[in-house]
């Protein structure tokens, strides 16, 4: 899910290396530019929860990406690092993904969560970009990275951070290494 | 002292009753208590509309003191408060005029610990701003108060009633925000057992209305 907005051209092109990336490994992938889709914001209705359990209730190409969600080994989520947190473009699409998890919380080892709806789900890699390293903003985006691997129930999570500055090379081994070195469900 | 202009920002994308404008409505009407001029808008609805939009940004622009109310939204700000951000962000630092940045969080969960990411985003976007970060104020088990009007919550709001009264009286004075506000805030209204227990129960009870109660275990999407 690339969550790069139309004037982000830096985001775009590490989403452009990353495709060249998934094709070198023959890996197959659906490629989802957020910006092209029709995706309204979350209402907070929590129709997803307690209307139409798992499926939200407003009739966009969201539905579609939940499906994509839940029939991939791994996700992979672009975005513009966002004073820590992830672009508008890419908040935007995971806020309607709510619906994934399930509303009951559950205590488990001593911290609360909402429960898994699902058997299994996909890892999830985040890859965030900036124009230079902020260290707050890093050590930030790397913490939601692990949250919302642990509030998704992803198989794994794992965040990479590239900097606009970066060689091509550079940028495109780290991608490889990421996305090689993630471990998915089979 | 000159009058405080604040502006005070509500960032749920529910646009009638939320727990993030209850929160942020008992606040304006102790700032206005304080003396202070207090705006407020709807970041969804103003967002809407271009001309609204560009009054929202220049009263931020203009305000002394800048309030953001927002619930969390998996385990971040909603895309809203973000499409804000990097719209001000756009304009640049803002270094004209001194402002002071308050957060007030709540969230579902009952450890307000969940908030940390989304404070640090805020906190980080205040300090890009150049703006003086006073902090967030932290709420945890927020459905508790359930978008009602602070003062008809009973106990689950007393905790959140009495920070808000304590930092909206320093704020309104330009003075420093005491420590407390934040501990109180922080404060959990009743026992975690409890809370689970009663927010599943309101959960399948509102399902049950909508007749989805022995729907709620689909797997709609199961590959």
């Amino acid at each position: 899910m690339d969550g790069s907005g139309p004037d982000d051209i830096v985001t775009q092109t590490v989403g452009e290396l990353l495709r060249q990336e998934l094709d070198t490994e023959k890996l197959s992938y659906e490629y989802a530019e957020l910006r092209t889709k029709r995706i309204a914001p979350c209402t907070g209705c929590l129709g997803c929860w307690i209307e139409t359990p798992g499926v939200c209730v407003i009739k966009d190409d969201v539905q579609d990406l939940m499906r994509s969600w839940m029939g991939s080994n791994l996700v992979v989520l672009l975005t513009r690092i966002t004073y820590g947190g992830y672009s508008s473009m890419l908040k935007r699409s995971l806020d309607r993904q709510i619906g994934l998890v399930h509303p009951y919380f559950i205590s488990k080892g001593g911290s609360v969560n909402h429960a898994a709806r699902y058997d299994r789900y996909p890892s999830l890699l985040v890859i965030g970009v900036c124009d230079e390293l902020r260290q707050r903003e890093d050590e930030v985006f790397k913490q939601l990275v692990r949250q919302n691997g642990v509030t998704l129930h992803a198989f794994s999570s794992r965040s990479l951070v590239l900097c606009s500055g970066e060689r091509t090379n550079s940028m495109k081994e780290k991608l490889n290494s990421a996305l090689m070195g993630m471990k998915v469900a089979q | 002292m000159n009058q405080i202009k604040a502006v005070v920002l509500i960032g749920s994308p529910k646009t009638g009753a939320s727990t993030s404008r209850s929160l942020a409505e008992h606040l304006v009407v102790r700032l206005r208590v304080g003396g202070a001029d207090v705006r407020t808008y709807h970041i969804q609805e103003s967002a809407d509309d271009p001309l609204r939009w560009r009054e929202v940004l220049d009263e931020c622009h203009d305000a002394d003191l800048l309030v953001v109310s927002a619930p969390l939204f998996v385990d971040s700000l909603p895309s809203e408060v973000v499409t804000w951000m990097e719209t001000v962000g756009k304009e640049g630092a803002d270094i004209a005029k001194m402002k002071r940045f308050l957060a007030v969080l709540q969230c579902g969960h009952p450890d307000v610990g969940q908030t940390s990411v989304a404070m640090n985003i805020l906190k980080n976007f205040s300090d890009r701003q150049g703006y003086e970060w006073l902090g967030a104020m932290r709420m945890p088990m927020g459905p508790t108060i359930d978008g009602k009007a602070l003062s008809d919550a009973k106990g689950a709001a007393r905790h959140a009633i009495k920070a808000l009264d304590l930092i909206a009286s320093a704020l309104a004075k330009g003075e420093n925000v005491p420590v407390e506000a934040f501990t109180e805030m922080q404060t959990r209204p009743m026992p975690v057992f409890l809370y689970l227990m009663k927010a599943n129960r309101a959960l399948k009870r509102r399902a049950k209305e909508n007749g989805a109660r022995y729907m709620l275990m689909e797997r709609p999407y199961r590959p």
